[in-house]
């Protein structure tokens, strides 16, 4: 399925994904021993909109592929950071008909009594349905890498805990969360867990390692500690990037050290 | 010739008229019904498999078929019915005797705690022994469990106290049940879920008598917490997969439908707004020649459900009228609505973020 490796004598690492992908962006560009050792392709780039086309057999945009391929050429890794945000869309604020479940990994997590439980099986189902172009991406990334480099697929970062941040930086969901309130953080946890646990099922179907958030990013309650939020309620910031690209390049050697 | 008794009884009193001259599919041994249902009247309904058919086609044809445990939005109707949902009005799973029924009642109001509670899966999952198969893969934690129980009891209270017309599908007399408290089981323990234990899971096959006063308690109690609820009660046409008694399944299978027969008459006998629907009668009849059946003689056809509900809409159900349903698809579209509403809210965010960044390297000098 995937061709040979080319000579990687450049030695850089391809990051390639969506907006999580700004915290390493800014991350790397702190370091000055970083500087030329990664590349990166932004999937927002408006040239290769839609990323996804909208038809019965859905297919990467070729320009990305393209160039995705291209800087694959020159390097020693690929590390997507793609579609990270998904389980915000369900888990970030409360929905109209707001819902509880319990996380098989986790039974043991507080259960909030004042809405519906619905089976962890049925939220999983969700996140599978919304992960449908996550899947297409990661599949056509295989394609293209060769099977001699790492490929790896980063974990999105850990829900901030507090609620006051995610109101001081609201970005676009300002008026929703006036109107709807910001999920209960022990929720909004657990969506975390839910959709990393779909990401990596669906990475282990497409021969992708999957890495997890390092345990030191995370607080006791396993939320994202301070110094890693960012300035709105979602993503990590240039710090949380800088450890995410130290945990993938031990991860990295670990693996090429294996093969 | 003489009058007789016979002389001036209609055709459907006759074999040659009503079954014998007729296409297969014009037999129609309803006749009449006691009364009928609007479609504004809340339909309940429980029972063995055969009943999951009636509650589907009141859903598809615009009936008020109350479901008062339903699947939140985000599940797919698909996941949705993996999970229980809508097969019947509360998620209950196939209640397949009187006595389960009379339990579930018990158990929904608080009159009865089943002794044996939460059984352990082998995948570290926990079962509901009322329920075994409710939750796919086993509910994940002993909490989960009792969470979901306290919240399928309220939906079963709620479908009690609000409806008007609850239709019941008798489907077995073979029980298992507990001899530490008489609990009854849906399946035998051990079956999906469980461990038999000789000593403890003791196996009866109830008679006309204890399922007539089952149902008598039943309906009493269904009608203290609503006094104008009209009962319908057919029999499941459906043979048994398995008899516990030492003796062919065919044979068990006669005898369970025959008592179950007698008893849902003996019921509409003596209770006012109490009616038997024929469904057993139009699967099983001789004029169908087994085409109801489909090639293990055992599963109902859908062209004979589709007898079987023509039937019913005809004599017990109004034209016209409301499409209540809707309500379902509103709250759904509701839910689709506020997702792609996120979807975007989350996409701006991501836009911004890498704005942003884009903006911050280029005011570095």
């Amino acid at each position: 399925m995937s061709k040979t490796a080319a000579s990687h004598a450049d030695n850089q690492i391809l990051f390639v994904g969506h907006s999580h992908l700004a915290a390493i962006q800014s991350g790397v560009e702190q370091i000055p021993v970083w500087q030329n050792k990664f590349e990166f392709v932004q999937a927002l780039d408006p040239e290769y909109h839609p990323l996804i086309s909208n038809s019965a057999t859905p297919e990467v945009h070729a320009n990305f592929k393209r160039d995705v391929g291209e800087k694959i050429e020159k390097s020693n890794a690929v590390i997507s950071v793609a579609f990270g945000n998904q389980h915000n869309i369900l888990g970030l604020l409360n929905p109209p008909d707001p819902f509880e479940f319990v996380l098989r990994a986790e039974p043991d997590l507080k259960i909030l009594n004042d809405r519906q439980l619905v089976p962890f099986g049925i939220v999983q189902q969700k996140f599978r349905e919304m992960t449908k172009q996550l899947e297409i991406f990661l599949a056509a990334l295989r394609e293209i890498t060769p099977d001699s480099i790492p490929f790896l697929h980063l974990e999105s970062p850990p829900p901030v805990p507090s609620e006051s941040h995610i109101l001081k930086y609201p970005g676009p969901f300002r008026n929703k969360i006036q109107e709807l309130g910001v999920a209960p953080a022990e929720l909004r946890y657990k969506f975390w867990r839910a959709y990393s646990g779909v990401v990596q099922d669906i990475c282990s179907e497409n021969e992708i390692t999957y890495l997890p958030v390092p345990l030191d990013v995370m607080d006791k309650n396993k939320f994202l500690k301070k110094e890693f939020w960012n300035d709105d309620p979602t993503h990590g910031n240039s710090n949380y990037g800088q450890r995410i690209v130290q945990n993938a390049i031990t991860k990295i050697k670990i693996l090429e050290n294996a093969a | 010739m003489s009058n007789t008794p016979y002389s001036s009884l209609p055709d459907y009193n006759f074999w040659k008229q009503s079954i014998a001259s007729l296409d297969p599919a014009l037999v129609d041994p309803v006749v009449s019904s006691d009364f009928t249902i609007s479609q504004h009247d809340a339909v309940v309904t429980a029972g063995s498999c055969f009943a999951q058919h009636i509650a589907r086609y009141l859903a598809k044809d615009s009936f008020n078929y109350l479901v008062t445990e339903t699947a939140h939005p985000i599940a797919t109707a698909k996941t949705a019915r993996e999970y229980g949902y809508g097969d019947f009005s509360a998620r209950y799973g196939n209640i397949y005797s009187s006595r389960q029924l009379l339990q579930l009642f018990d158990r929904a109001y608080g009159d009865f705690v089943p002794i044996d509670d939460i059984w352990t899966l082998p995948n570290s999952g926990f079962a509901d022994p009322f329920r075994p198969r409710i939750q796919p893969g086993g509910f994940a934690s002993k909490e989960e469990l009792r969470i979901d129980r306290a919240q399928h009891f309220a939906a079963v209270r709620s479908a009690f106290e609000k409806q008007d017309v609850f239709i019941f599908t008798l489907g077995l007399t073979e029980i298992w049940y507990s001899s530490v408290d008489g609990s009854v089981y849906p399946l035998c323990p051990g079956v999906t879920a469980g461990t038999f234990d000789e000593k403890i899971h003791k196996f009866a096959n109830l008679s006309v008598e204890e399922i007539t006063a089952d149902m008598e308690a039943v309906i009493k109690k269904l009608r203290s917490v609503q006094p104008n609820v009209k009962i319908i009660l057919t029999v499941s046409p459906v043979p048994l997969m398995a008899t516990a008694e030492n003796r062919h399944v065919l044979v068990s299978t006669t005898y369970s439908k025959s008592v179950l027969r007698v008893a849902a008459e003996n019921i509409t006998r003596k209770l006012d707004d109490c009616a038997y629907f024929p469904s057993y009668e139009i699967i099983t009849g001789s004029f169908s020649r087994g085409r109801y059946f489909a090639s293990d003689c055992r599963s109902v056809m859908e062209n004979g459900v589709r007898h079987v509900m023509r039937l019913f809409m005809e004599h017990y159900t109004n034209e016209g009228g409301d499409t209540p349903s809707l309500t379902n698809n509103t709250i759904l579209a509701d839910h689709e609505q506020h997702v792609q509403e996120l979807e975007h809210l989350v996409s701006v965010n991501c836009d911004e973020e890498v704005l942003g960044n884009q903006i911050r390297a280029k005011s570095k000098p």
